[in-house]
């Protein structure tokens, strides 16, 4: 493979990066991260709701896509392949959490380090912020909500605003099926963010 | 909450899916808005599934935090050291 200046290493496609990282050119991967970085945590938060879980869900895609980069083969496109990383990251995250069932939050009297935790809030937000800050609140709290069948094709098309045929691929599903949920994922969603609006509209 | 299947309708389940998409345009919104003027149940679900989809679009985006390439680099390069002194 000819050597190549990171200014052209930039113009190439996420496909044309991996196989320069394959041969040896970690800036490639150091491009790969830079591109992706964002939109695997906007895609991670939506399984964590936690800054920090996200954070450790997308550096360890990202030390799989490093360790395993002589797995790749370019018949995949290589977001299909990252995704597919991640999003069994996230439902081995989310499996071990529900098995986690018993949470203890009471102090440790002989452990020394263990103080009580301050939650503080002193940002007083002005109306419009305050409203938004609770859309948001409604809308992860509806994404929460939706089964894990339907979260995960939503996300993927709405929040990752992936193709249809790569969602297919990364969640192994025929694309008819992939539609389906993707329709009443939605539809589940206005739902609950309208329960949310309008608590009065539901019956008991 | 009322749960509406139409997955095995193909046909409505792509006319659904690019009306939320904003996709229809032309000839093909005009059938499908004259179609849903008679199918209520379908377009309540039709309605819901745009709303839905618009929601999330705008929904806020989260971002790496400044020092997340650098934290990386450093646990990348713990792991090539710990590889080589294995070797």
């Amino acid at each position: 493979m000819e050597s190549i200046s990171k200014k052209k290493l930039q113009q190439c496609s996420d496909e044309d990066l991996m196989e320069y990282f394959q041969a040896g050119y970690e800036q490639a991967f150091n491009i790969l991260v830079s591109r992706f970085k964002d939109r695997l945590h906007n895609f991670l938060y939506r399984y964590t709701h936690d800054h920090q879980d996200c954070e450790d869900l997308v550096q360890e895609t990202f030390l799989r896509v490093y360790r395993s980069r002589h797995s790749y083969e370019r018949i995949a496109k290589f977001s299909t392949w990252m995704y597919t990383i991640a999003l069994n990251l996230a439902k081995s995250l989310y499996k071990k959490k529900k098995r986690m069932t018993t949470v203890t939050i009471h102090k440790d009297e002989s452990d020394p380090e263990d103080r009580p935790m301050k939650l503080e809030d002193t940002d007083i937000l002005q109306d419009d912020s305050l409203h938004e800050k609770m859309c948001m609140d409604h809308l992860e709290k509806a994404l929460n909500k939706l089964s894990d069948d339907f979260k995960e094709v939503v996300v993927l098309r709405d929040v990752q605003q992936l193709a249809y045929d790569e969602i297919a691929e990364i969640t192994d599903l025929p694309m008819g099926t992939v539609k389906s949920r993707i329709n009443r994922g939605r539809a589940q969603l206005q739902d609950l963010l309208e329960s949310y609006v309008y608590p009065e509209t539901i019956s008991a | 909450m009322e749960t509406v299947d139409y997955a095995n309708d193909r046909q409505l389940n792509e006319f659904i899916i690019d009306f939320s998409d904003g996709n229809l345009d032309g000839i093909e919104l005009q059938v499908f808005n004259e179609y849903l003027k008679f199918a209520n149940p379908v377009r309540a679900f039709a309605l819901k599934a745009k709303e839905g989809c618009q929601a999330l679009r705008n929904h806020y985006k989260v971002k790496a935090a400044d020092d997340f390439e650098e934290k990386l680099a450093r646990r990348i390069a713990e792991e090539n050291k710990n590889l080589v002194e294995s070797e």
